[in-house]
């Protein structure tokens, strides 16, 4: 399983590495794809940014800076999804309530504008029922 | 277990040296934010108390404008908070041990204050908020 273990959270991908292929080096088809946008000098400084802030993410439980998290729309259930933000990149996840201690991340996406792109929403609240709703 | 971002890290020194660098950074921003939350200031309230312009505040929260100790302490004043900065000591030179750590605390800087007659008077200037 492709996991991040923290002491106060579990970081956990919707997107898992297919049979055969080694979880800890896998990476995910969206992150690829998010950071592809970015140019090729940047990619080292964001892929750093993303590792810090995730890694205080599980290690605290939270992420107070505007500048590395976001609350973005609204789920099925009524509560919230949130963006870790490393420059243009987002890690879009959501607090589990039926695994708890984990932060799962639906994606990544490299944000174009200001507003949040519909088809990124409708992303999460698709992993989110197949997670949260089993 | 551990994901692709932590493999990325242990891939070479130039990786571990760059999240070394980001971390500290949000730490450090992180920190401020709470006692910003935890004292109900905002960054144009906080650039006021540095005699700093929003901007200058905002390029350093996110990162953008490197942050000197001398800038983290005018942070920290601001605040009414005293910075603690703790840096792990690396014994044999390839293992991180558990033990000893020094503690630099870096205080606000004293007034001095002249008498004249029954009057006191600072005679330090300070600066007035933009």
């Amino acid at each position: 399983m492709v996991e991040y273990q923290g002491t106060r959270l579990n970081i956990r991908y919707c997107e898992q590495s297919p049979v055969g292929a080694d979880p800890t080096t896998w990476q995910p088809p969206s992150w690829q794809e998010a950071l592809a946008h970015i140019p090729l000098a940047k990619r080292p400084r964001i892929t750093a940014q993303m590792a810090a802030r995730r890694e205080h993410l599980a290690k605290t439980g939270l992420l107070r800076s505007p500048d590395h998290w976001n609350t973005e729309g609204d789920l099925p259930n009524g509560k919230h999804f949130y963006a870790i933000k490393a420059d243009k990149i987002r890690a879009y996840g959501w607090f589990s309530l039926r695994d708890k201690g984990v932060f799962y991340i639906s994606h990544f996406a490299f944000k174009k504008g200001q507003k949040l792109a519909r088809a990124d929403v409708n992303r999460v609240v698709a992993n989110w029922r197949q997670i949260e709703e089993q | 277990m551990s994901d692709f971002l932590t493999h990325w890290t242990n891939e070479s020194s130039e990786n571990a040296k760059l999240v070394a660098q980001e971390l500290l950074i949000t730490e450090v921003t992180e920190a401020i934010w709470e006692a910003m939350e935890a004292a109900g200031i905002t960054k144009t309230e906080l650039a006021n108390r540095m005699g700093a312009t929003k901007g200058y505040v905002s390029q350093l929260l996110n990162g953008s404008r490197n942050m000197t100790l001398r800038t983290l302490s005018d942070i920290c004043c601001a605040l009414g908070k005293k910075p603690s900065i703790t840096v792990d000591v690396e014994r044999d030179g390839t293992k991180w041990q558990t033990g000893e750590r020094k503690t630099v605390a870096l205080g606000a800087r004293k007034l001095r204050y002249e008498r004249t007659g029954d009057t006191i008077f600072s005679s330090e200037q300070w600066r007035s908020a933009a």
